[in-house]
């Protein structure tokens, strides 16, 4: 209530609430007089304004900047329309590109790895066991209760102690994966790398708002949803695997 | 042979009709000239990348201000994870303790006393103080810029003002009275 009051939204039911309870409570009238007043001095705040040579300057950088970049899509795709010829041509290669690779008959399983499939089978074990682990934690902080007002059952020091051993361990595992050219799981460990570091660095009180901010990246990044994948790739034969693992 | 970015006019007139208020935000957001030009500068290549998405869209202030708002975040959440990283190694450094302002009437003191309060914010806890006091936007739009409920964004507003209200206070009898 007192947020809906410094900030100009409350209806009037939630205003006399507000105010009953003002009248009764010498702390709470404290703590919005102070959150009052830090609002005038923050609004003291000046900002520089770039001048005309400023934004001459920042003008030829973004230029610079934007000289190699491509067309936006929706050009792209014009000049395919424009051109029946060339999409013609684009989709026969794209089709030659996958009969060649997705539907080429898989070679028979060599009766012994090589050297490079240990290593590499080593770094995907490893890979395994970190997403089993940021899965579980996930899950955890997926299914924990947003609404509590018990700190002690959100447990926040814990996972953030387990956040920052994971972070740790991504920065290795990061390196081996790229060694053995699984960029789609580099990708995943990177995202849940940057996602777990912001668990980690969550305050140690009750921080809903960071955990808020947390649970919605990975929402939005659907990491419970690629780790899945990943478990599911992982139980797939390795010859299969190293033909889909870059895919997407 | 197609246009360079900058000579092409529906992006010229992007470029040069939101840089002035998007400069704002990202100075606010950032609080350093410097770090404010090169998120700009990034967001108006992200806005040429998604130049046709946004081509269906009505609002291009909204959707600017989205990319700002997201940069910014994603900006601050490669640092942290840095900073993390460091704290794994026992070499992080330690912050620098505010440094409270010693006259109150001196205008450059009072506004470092505010950079510093800002800086000691969340980014999540900056954002969202940042786009509903200084650009004026209802809490809704806030939470829409961020991308989170509406009741995050303004449990994010109150922590933030409660943060500043303790790191202010020292400004606030003596200014204000």
């Amino acid at each position: 209530m007192i947020a809906d009051r410094l900030f100009g939204e409350p209806d009037a039911a939630s205003s006399e609430a507000l105010d009953r309870h003002l009248a009764q409570c010498e702390d709470c009238r404290r703590t919005l007089a102070g959150m009052e007043a830090a609002l005038g001095v923050a609004s003291m705040r000046t900002r520089p304004e770039p001048d005309a040579a400023t934004w001459a300057s920042f003008d030829a950088r973004l230029g610079e900047r934007l000289r190699d970049e491509r067309v936006p899509q929706r050009t792209r795709v014009l000049w395919l329309r424009a051109r029946p010829w060339a999409a013609a041509v684009a989709f026969l290669g794209l089709g030659l590109v996958l009969g060649r690779t997705v539907l080429a008959p898989v070679p028979a399983a060599p009766d012994a790895p090589s050297a490079v499939q240990t290593v590499a089978g080593d770094v995907l074990e490893r890979t395994t066991a970190y997403l089993d682990r940021s899965r579980l934690l996930l899950l955890d902080i997926a299914h924990s209760e947003g609404g509590t007002d018990d700190p002690a059952a959100l447990d926040l020091p814990r996972r953030s102690r387990i956040a920052r051993e994971l972070v740790t361990e991504a920065a290795d595992l990061g390196e081996a994966l790229s060694a053995a050219d699984e960029r789609r799981l580099r990708a995943l460990v990177a995202d849940l790398e940057s996602i777990l570091a912001q668990l980690a660095a969550l305050e140690t009180g009750l921080d809903l708002p960071g955990l808020e901010l947390v649970r919605s990246e990975v929402e939005s990044r659907a990491l419970l949803f690629r780790i899945d994948i990943e478990r599911l790739r992982a139980a797939e034969p390795r010859q299969t695997r190293s033909r889909t693992r870059n895919d997407a | 042979m197609t246009a360079a970015p900058l000579e092409n006019a529906e992006f010229r007139r992007l470029v040069e009709t939101h840089r002035q208020r998007l400069y704002r935000l990202a100075i606010d957001l950032t609080g350093d000239h410097d770090e404010a030009q090169d998120l700009l500068q990034e967001v108006f290549v992200r806005a040429w990348r998604g130049l046709d998405a946004f081509r269906g869209e009505a609002d291009a202030a909204t959707w600017l201000r989205r990319i700002t708002v997201n940069t910014f975040l994603n900006t601050r959440r490669s640092a942290r994870l840095e900073l993390v990283r460091l704290e794994s190694d026992g070499s992080a450094p330690e912050p620098a303790a505010p440094e409270p302002a010693r006259d109150p009437a001196d205008a450059r003191r009072i506004q470092e006393a505010i950079a510093r309060a800002l800086d000691g914010l969340s980014p999540g806890e900056r954002t969202a103080f940042v786009l509903r006091h200084y650009q004026e936007l209802a809490v809704l739009e806030v939470a829409r810029a961020m991308g989170v409920a509406e009741g995050t964004a303004k449990s994010l507003l109150f922590r933030a003002t409660h943060k500043l209200a303790g790191r202010l206070a020292h400004l606030q009898t003596e200014t204000l009275s």
